[in-house]
């Protein structure tokens, strides 16, 4: 037995990078169901009572309403604006159109917080801080890597020549596009969107410069009571974005399974 | 199909650049309705552009496209009413073989009930009768080939065009598939623009062939005269399997190679020349005097290989000069067969000697 030493090793490393990963979200949630007022752990007892503290509260609820929303409308404006993005990059011949591709990536490039800091100068002179339109178009700018990459990646595995003859067989070009190349990439696409609006709905940096008032975001406000007050209301609305997140990561990844099975 | 569709397809001048680099140099073509036209190149003659550009999905930079009477240069694939075969086939995975036949039909908007008939007529056609169902992703190689020809001719079409269609598959299918490609051909009465590396498949199958070198036509003629009449080197060395061995002019219709002077069938073109010798068409002889309208060249038998049906043979002529001779490998001529390390006779027909201009 040779092997069993590396062998050994691998799993350790394996477990260690897993427990990394896992254990703080396993802590916020057991944290979460905790009935003390303070945040501590290993909590002294059971209850609901921070789930309602957050279900109750209108403030809460119209920051995670307005989030949803926010997250939404930026993934309506990032997919196909990111997809049409992604087909020109990879049909085109143009260099100048490939060297462009570097500017579509420089919102995952730059430091989030001197993005936001020059959102929020740019939006001061225009009026678009504190503005629905101000976010869902940071969140679009934002996360329009992530559809863009996805999408490319899906392209470059797609035989451009079965647009060509759906072409030839009496399609135009979008229609094509539409009936032929769109179902083929759709788990491409699908992964792209699910990046923007799980992007979007944590989005916390920018939207600590740029939102505020009435456009109040879930994670600007979770940073802003953590500083006032600390209590586990925080612990249960992570609980639950994270089981909104985890959710919809496995719904589509069952629903890919479900495609490749038929 | 009573009332045929196809019709004849004029290039005019055809140019296109990428950048600095020119694709296709002037490419004039006329190929008559219901003809068979292989375009035979080797990789970056300017083949597969020239395909493109006749199915209207790359523009020309120059230069102009007719169907009939209709110049089609500016119109968009989908006006062009073309059944295009890949050669990876492009057939649709997420559609099954009756969808994926009907797709042209779908996007012209035929009634249900006749496009199912049609269907059912086009898998007939192509020997998948009851296949409809089936999924893309169970069919063999042969059978996708299959499915992609169907689609390409049930919404009957004015133009066939194929890019390499058979490459993906092996030598017997492949064989086959050339036979019932001819057939079909001649039962739609179908114009074909058939873009191959193939010498072999572009002989079998085409009424005529254009072979391309560097984005030009070199030639254009059908399949006898291609390679009984090649009009230079390029087109003697690309198409059969010959030698060529450069020769001295010594007569209008005469050369020299090595001690042989050999007849030619017509008058020798200007410039330097050399001779395409064709390993079938080279004869071991004895020593009798030559015939009137036989070439005799003298050698000595190298290494003979084994191929199945038949033995080659390298021959070294007197002048260096190393060309093959193809034996059949049946019995009778086993007797006969040379040992290697002997000198040898070979008679040529003088219609045979293919003698050509030697190009830059």
């Amino acid at each position: 037995m040779t092997s069993s030493l590396p062998r050994l090793l691998l799993w350790i490393a394996t477990g260690a990078i897993l427990a990394f990963l896992v254990l703080p979200i396993g802590i916020v949630i057991i944290m979460s169901f905790s009935d003390s007022r303070f945040l501590t752990f290993p909590p002294p007892g059971f209850s609901w009572r921070w789930y309602a503290a957050y279900f109750g509260d209108r403030d809460w609820m119209d920051a995670t309403l307005n989030s949803l929303l926010l997250a939404s409308l930026s993934t309506l404006i990032c997919v196909p604006v990111g997809t049409a993005a992604a087909y020109a990059a990879n049909v085109s011949a143009s260099p100048l159109l490939r060297r462009l591709q570097i500017v579509l990536l420089t919102p995952v490039m730059v430091p989030v917080i001197i993005l936001a800091a020059g959102l929020y100068m740019v939006y001061a002179q225009v009026g678009l801080n504190a503005t629905k339109l101000g976010l869902v178009c940071a969140f679009s700018m934002m996360n329009l890597p992530y559809v863009f990459i996805s999408v490319l990646a899906g392209l470059r595995s797609f035989d451009m020549n079965q647009e060509n003859v759906a072409r030839s067989l009496g399609l135009g070009r979008f229609a094509a596009f539409v009936k032929v190349t769109l179902p083929q990439i759709r788990p491409s696409v699908a992964t792209g969107a699910l990046f923007a609006f799980i992007g979007a709905l944590d989005e916390t940096v920018v939207s600590i410069f740029i939102a505020g008032g009435e456009n109040q975001t879930l994670p600007r406000r979770m940073f802003m009571s953590l500083r006032n007050e600390i209590d586990p209301t925080i612990a249960a609305i992570s609980a639950a974005l994270i089981t909104l997140s985890f959710a919809l990561v496995v719904l589509s990844s069952l629903r890919s399974k479900t495609r490749q099975g038929a | 199909m009573t009332q045929s569709n196809f019709v004849p397809v004029r290039l005019q001048d055809i140019t296109k650049s990428y950048h600095d680099f020119q694709a296709l140099k002037g490419v004039s073509l006329d190929i008559a309705a219901g003809e068979f036209v292989s375009i035979l190149g080797p990789s970056g003659s300017g083949k597969t552009t020239l395909l493109q550009i006749i199915g209207g999905f790359t523009r020309p930079s120059a230069g102009r496209v007719f169907f009939g009477d209709a110049d089609v240069t500016l119109l968009p694939p989908q006006k062009r009413d073309i059944g295009v075969v890949f050669q990876n086939y492009a057939l649709f995975p997420h559609l099954s073989v009756a969808e994926n036949i009907a797709f042209p039909l779908r996007a012209r908007k035929t009634p249900p009930e006749r496009i199912q008939q049609r269907v059912a007529r086009a898998l007939r056609s192509v020997d998948l009768a009851g296949y409809g169902d089936r999924p893309i992703a169970n069919l063999s190689g042969g059978q996708r080939q299959r499915v992609a020809l169907a689609r390409a001719i049930v919404f009957e079409p004015r133009l066939i065009l194929m890019d390499e269609p058979l490459s993906a598959l092996d030598k017997n299918l492949r064989e086959a598939m050339q036979m019932e490609l001819r057939s079909l051909h001649a039962e739609l009465g179908a114009t074909i623009i058939y873009v191959t590396h193939d010498q072999r498949e572009a002989l079998t199958m085409s009424d005529r062939v254009a072979v391309m070198k560097a984005g030009r036509i070199v030639q254009i003629d059908t399949p006898r005269g291609l390679y009984s009449r090649p009009v230079n080197d390029f087109v003697a060395d690309f198409v059969g399997e010959s030698t060529l061995v450069p020769v001295e002019r010594v007569g209008v219709r005469a050369v020299r190679l090595g001690s042989a002077v050999l007849g030619c069938p017509r008058d020798l073109a200007p410039g330097q020349l050399c001779i395409a010798l064709q390993a079938e068409t080279l004869l071991l002889c004895g020593d009798e005097p030559a015939e009137p309208g036989t070439n005799c060249l003298e050698g000595t038998v190298g290494e003979i290989v084994f191929q199945g049906e038949s033995l080659k043979a390298s021959l070294a002529l007197q002048g260096g000069a190393e060309i093959a001779i193809r034996i059949p490998s049946h019995h009778f001529n086993a007797r006969a067969l040379p040992a290697s390390g002997s000198q040898v006779r070979v008679k040529l027909h003088v219609e045979d000697t293919v003698v050509v201009p030697v190009t830059a």
